[in-house]
């Protein structure tokens, strides 16, 4: 756990409301990005921050919470959220969002191959991972964060962290292959 | 960030992911206007045992009733019933063990004390009692080299699953609170079990190793239970009391909210073992 979680637990367990807007200050933006690539829709990713750190207050009130790295507490509760949401919605919820500009193709043919996988496909691809996989895909390659920030949001060891992130990059290696003929080795 | 891995990135066909458009303004700055007047509602913290809200007079025939006073209730109904007999019968009973001739008495004794408690969180606590009793009849049988049947297992899973099911019904803190009395009980039943394992025969290993995947997710489900009681409750709550809180209104666009909220006990999880929702996928 970090100093500042450990500072920012502390004083959010007292009530301290200075403390717990500068916790959503700085964390819900993160938050709202890692919503937005699992779901695909602003709207949904908006409400999951906001039910997030809804909860995170409700557990504090009642003496709960995290015990003490917060920011992975707050992963976790936005990432079985967004399972909820995609679990009723999940035909909405991979349909392309009409905010999302559209990227160009680039002149590179082996780069147009990889623009050819655009976000719905790699959403897709996401999803039918397990849960755990998952997680560690798009909290280490898009939210930024070690093998042992990662770790510590699944609670898992940091092996672990590293077996599953090398399965869920295989498997989505084979869906592409099998579902959209597309060929890492080729492109 | 710490300990970054030379092999961070991503390959680049996972690019497309990358890109989030900017965050609507209005509607940032709703959630965050609705978040800090929710702050501002927030109650003080709360010290002392009676500190909690009162809950009048009926409370002090529910929960303050021990164990042991159902159990001296028992006594007296079996005395009045069968005469001396029935109270030898049921105190022989209480050190009796799977295979024994009194161990059907014993229990229907438990069943009895269970039938009699009304307040949920007397019940979960009940229910602790009788997994710890479960534990020591499962180590009991491991020393004497007797087979741990699948009865005895299933009555474990049982007590379990029931505590669970109780605990839902608990306010927030409540819940909190026996929450955080079953974790620490189920980290030291854990502990012991392991301890047991290791010195029990071949044919006992998985009987004991069903056992402590049991203890673990008790212990995991009540770590998320004391993190977010909302998620635990829509997962494993059925029947809540009128004291409990009200359910989130957070509901998914276009959903209509029907026959696909979060997975019961009962029904399959994730992968792992990893229940979908709580998330936590422990080990």
């Amino acid at each position: 756990m970090s100093a500042q979680d450990a500072k920012w637990l502390q004083d959010a367990r007292r009530r301290d409301r200075k403390v717990l807007a500068e916790i959503y200050d700085e964390l819900s933006p993160e938050l709202y990005r890692y919503a937005y690539r699992l779901l695909g829709a602003a709207d949904a990713a908006e409400d999951i921050v906001s039910e997030t750190f809804l909860r995170f207050l409700r557990a504090i009130e009642a003496g709960g919470g995290p015990r003490d790295n917060l920011r992975a507490y707050l992963y976790r509760i936005a990432h079985n959220l967004a399972m909820d949401v995609h679990r009723r919605s999940p035909a909405d919820a991979d349909a392309p969002d009409p905010d999302v500009p559209v990227a160009p193709l680039s002149d590179d043919p082996a780069r147009q191959a990889e623009d050819r996988i655009s976000a719905e496909i790699a959403r897709g691809l996401i999803w039918r991972l397990t849960p755990d996989q998952r997680q560690v895909i798009l909290l280490k390659f898009f939210q930024g964060l070690s093998n042992d920030e990662v770790a510590a949001a699944l609670e898992k060891p940091v092996g672990a962290v590293k077996a599953l992130q090398h399965r869920g990059l295989s498997a989505m290696r084979r869906m592409l292959k099998r579902d959209h003929g597309w060929d890492e080795m080729e492109a | 960030m710490s300990n970054k891995d030379p092999q961070d990135a991503g390959p680049r066909w996972l690019d497309a992911l990358q890109e989030v458009p900017e965050r609507d303004a209005t509607r940032a700055a709703e959630g965050r206007q609705a978040y800090l007047q929710a702050v501002e509602e927030i109650r003080e913290p709360v010290s002392g045992v009676d500190a909690g809200r009162h809950k009048g007079w009926m409370s002090k025939f529910r929960k303050e009733r021990s164990p042991m006073f159902s159990f001296a209730r028992i006594l007296i109904v079996l005395a009045l019933a069968l005469g001396g007999t029935g109270t030898t019968a049921a105190y022989a009973a209480q050190s009796s063990l799977p295979g024994d001739p009194l161990y059907g008495v014993k229990l229907a004794l438990e069943d009895f004390r269970l039938g009699l408690t009304r307040d949920p969180q007397h019940e979960v606590l009940l229910l602790e009692d009788l997994v710890e009793t479960r534990l020591e009849e499962i180590g009991a049988l491991v020393r004497q080299g007797e087979p741990i049947n699948l009865q005895l297992m299933n009555r474990l899973e049982t007590h379990l699953r029931l505590a669970l099911q109780q605990s839902a019904q608990l306010d927030d803190p409540q819940l909190i609170q026996t929450m955080e009395q079953i974790r620490t009980r189920a980290e030291q039943q854990l502990q012991i079990m392991q301890q047991l394992r290791t010195n029990a025969p071949e044919d006992q290993d998985e009987a004991l190793r069903q056992t402590e995947q049991a203890l673990l997710r008790i212990r995991n489900t009540a770590q998320d239970a004391i993190e977010d009681p909302t998620t635990f409750r829509l997962r494993l709550g059925t029947e809540r009391s009128d004291e409990a809180p009200d359910q989130p209104d957070f509901a998914p666009p276009g959903s209509n909210g029907e026959g696909s909220g979060p997975k019961g006990p009962g029904e399959p999880q994730g992968p792992n073992g990893s229940n979908s929702g709580g998330g936590s996928g422990r080990p």
